[in-house]
């Protein structure tokens, strides 16, 4: 259990400072693509890992995931 | 009855609904007056019964809430109030400054009413919802601080809960933001700006924290559920409903000189303000399903329930209609927003005041509740007012669209004319006056409940004495 | 802690499928707040499409590191939160008021943080009413900053009471330590969403 909080955060760690090194590019729509993914990741992972939906109710998980796709599909369609 | 000094509502609610009834009357007039225009000129020209049917609801649920407190304070502070004489002296106070306040509306034009108040002395009159000469807005802040003093040293000397403190809260809010209603800056934008931090911080920020105290209060007793249960709620929505409400202001910000930051403020967080509305029906049938036991009070029950229902429908979806910034460039001072005025007023504040009276007012008379035969006549009360307010809030809605179709969205040659678009609505008008007739056949039957109640039965005491023995 | 409970312990405080992580009233206020801040980041994400032009400039006067160090600071606070609520239903009870103490203390360090990138802004002569992305953005993360606020007091209040022995039963302790963890994790995952949309997106 403390294992894999520690594994889920050492991740989120090294995540975010991918993503922080992929801000340094300016060019390319891969970028954009690459950033909103990396952050669907790291935001499902902490909803998993970090909260414990993954063993909570489906429906909760399903809302705070479905919270998570519906920020990042405005963030997709607005850039 | 288990504190002497609960007795102090008493009057409160008795006079709440003197004020009822005549809030209906003339909003009755008012109904009438909107398809024959002249009806009862001069005598009550349309400004004046508008001015008196919005200043008696205010009126009356104030001294709803008052009651309301007198009454739950001393049961869940376990100790009496700090001076029951203070409470009957600012209810005659009250009740002679607001009497006397409508009888000025009534008898003499409102120029002259200004000039016997002296009104240039300190200019306070002439605003929306803050017609009162200035004297009785000195009058009424002195009521609020008189009656915030009795309630705090109460408070201070008793057990202190959740409840009691958030309806303290509640009303140390009431009373610093009434404070703005002496404010009258010359700018009208900056008028406008802190006229809404008395009525909209009024309406969508402290008194939901009375709304939640006195329904939190109602619940405890009817359902017989673990007090931590309900004051977590209780936290929970206040603060939804602080953070919603505070910044949800900002929907009166929109097209009014103030800073373009607020369009987004406003849009965003008044979207958010149904949410409350949301937990609190949430809430109060999950305690419902919860109950440990069945209290003998149904109406109240369904008063209380009810308030949740409609209160969601009212402020909640109905104030949600036409909140968004581009929405209501459209829909901005039309009949929708009277819509939503009527069902939010009726659904948060006046349900939850009869939901209260309903509860308190048997015991205050020595009976746990009332009769079986009183409780199915005020149940159909309840569902008489709440189905004609629906109607006159659909209706409203209905002459809202008409009015947005054919004044506001057309471009300037096809836009049809105030009075025109007037002309257009006024089948709809008459459909409103005839559920509003239907109201008042509602109100009378609760008025009637409450009559047969006290025919009927004997004090109960014993039953009384279950009450205390449980609570 | 007597004796006694230690042995019932380990059957309350083990998870089972299907359990809300916390009070279902406070997962409630979770998802109003979050339904809050949606609106606010899909306001946000619209503006920037609207006026790429004004959001690049606003961006470019902001602090990158600013924003990483506060990502990593709310992360590590997240873990911190998760390793006591996994200390409680380990059975180690006296380990979580540290653990939440830590993550309140990453919140202390996160609000200095912004305060600094704020008090930078402000004598650059930026405030909330320079341009749409200044509203965004000064509004946006003040508002969030209030959260973390509040969740660094929930996250006290419940450690504080923890050591006082206010939880007497296991079901009382599940709930308030999944209940504060929950809201703060809440306050990560939004954080999460402004970092890119602030920070980073190109």
């Amino acid at each position: 259990m403390t294992t894999k909080l520690t594994h889920s955060w050492l991740a989120l760690l090294a995540l975010t400072g991918l993503g922080w090194w992929l801000g340094h590019f300016t060019e390319g729509s891969w970028l954009l693509w690459a950033i909103i993914l990396l952050s669907a990741i790291k935001g499902q992972w902490l909803i998993d890992h970090f909260m414990g939906l993954a063993q909570g109710p489906k429906l909760f998980r399903a809302i705070v995931s479905g919270w998570l796709v519906a920020i990042l599909a405005s963030m997709a369609m607005f850039l | 009855m288990k504190y002497a000094s609960q007795s102090a509502a008493k009057p409160y609610f008795a006079f709440a609904m003197i004020l009822f009834v005549g809030q209906i009357v003339f909003g009755l007039i008012l109904g009438t007056q909107y398809i024959i225009g002249d009806f009862m000129f001069p005598e009550i020209p349309f400004n004046v019964a508008r001015m008196v049917h919005t200043n008696l609801l205010i009126v009356w649920l104030l001294f709803g809430f008052m009651g309301a407190t007198y009454f739950l304070l001393p049961e869940e502070t376990q100790c009496e109030l700090y001076s029951p004489l203070l409470a009957k002296i600012l209810f005659w106070v009250f009740a002679a400054a607001g009497t006397l306040t409508i009888i000025g509306y009534l008898a003499v034009p409102y120029a002259t009413l200004a000039e016997l108040t002296g009104n240039k002395y300190f200019p306070t009159m002439g605003r929306e919802f803050l017609e009162q000469p200035t004297i009785t807005k000195i009058g009424l802040a002195l009521v609020f601080i008189g009656f915030l003093f009795n309630v705090i040293m109460t408070v201070l000397k008793g057990r202190k809960t959740v409840v009691s403190m958030v309806l303290t809260t509640g009303l140390i809010g009431l009373a610093a933001f009434w404070m703005f209603a002496f404010y009258n800056p010359a700018s009208l934008v900056m008028d406008k700006y802190f006229w809404w931090w008395v009525v909209h911080l009024w309406v969508e920020g402290v008194w939901e924290l009375i709304l939640g105290a006195i329904l939190a209060f109602i619940l405890i007793r009817t359902t017989g559920v673990d007090r931590e249960v309900v004051e977590k709620w209780l936290y929970l929505i206040i603060a939804m409903a602080l953070i919603s409400g505070i910044l949800g202001t900002g929907h009166h910000f929109f097209f009014i000189g103030a800073p373009g930051y607020w369009l987004w403020i406003g849009s965003v967080f008044s979207a958010i303000e149904p949410l409350p509305f949301f937990m609190l029906m949430v809430f109060a049938f999950s305690m419902l399903k919860q109950r440990r036991r069945d209290h003998p009070n149904k109406a109240a029950v369904t008063w209380a329930v009810g308030c949740t229902i409609m209160a969601f429908l009212g402020a909640g979806v109905w104030g949600f209609l036409h909140t968004l910034a581009p929405v209501n460039y459209y829909t901005h001072g039309t009949q929708l927003t009277a819509a939503h005025g009527h069902l939010a007023f009726y659904g948060a504040y006046v349900m939850i005041v009869l939901a209260i009276i309903s509860y308190a007012w048997p015991i205050l008379n020595g009976r746990q509740a009332n009769s079986l035969q009183a409780q199915r006549l005020e149940i159909a009360s309840c569902w008489t007012m709440s189905v004609s307010m629906l109607l006159i809030t659909l209706l409203l809605t209905a002459a809202g669209v008409v009015q947005i179709w054919l004044q506001r969205i057309p471009d300037d040659v096809g836009a049809l004319g105030f009075m025109a678009t007037q002309d257009a609505i006024t089948v709809i008008y008459w459909m409103r006056l005839a559920a509003g007739v239907g109201f008042g056949v509602g109100v009378l039957m609760y008025l009637a409940s409450f009559v047969a109640a006290a025919r009927a039965s004997k004090p109960t005491e014993p039953l009384v004495a279950d009450v205390a023995a449980m609570s | 802690m007597n004796a006694r409970e230690r042995i019932h312990l380990p059957l309350g405080n083990v998870a089972t499928e299907e359990e809300i992580p916390g009070d279902l009233a406070m997962w409630f206020f979770i998802f109003a707040e979050l339904a809050v801040f949606a609106l606010l980041l899909s306001g946000m994400a619209f503006a920037r499409g609207n006026w790429p032009d004004m959001f690049s400039a606003g961006v470019a006067t902001l602090h990158p590191e600013a924003g990483l160090i506060n990502t990593l600071a709310l992360l590590t606070g997240s873990y911190w939160v998760a390793r006591g609520v996994a200390d409680m239903r380990a059975g180690r009870l006296s380990r979580l008021p540290g653990w939440f103490y830590a993550g309140a203390g990453s919140g202390v360090f996160y609000v200095v943080i912004k305060s600094v990138e704020y008090v930078q802004l402000f004598s650059a002569g930026y405030n909330l009413r320079t341009d749409t992305f200044y509203f965004f953005y000064f509004f946006t993360t003040f508002f969030h900053m209030m959260h973390v606020v509040l969740g660094m007091v929930i996250l006290l209040v419940v450690a504080r009471r923890w050591q006082r022995g206010v939880y007497q039963t296991p079901e009382a302790r599940r709930m308030a330590a999944d209940s504060a963890a929950s809201y703060w994790h809440m306050v990560d995952l939004v954080w999460l969403m402004l970092f890119p949309l602030l920070y980073i997106l190109p």
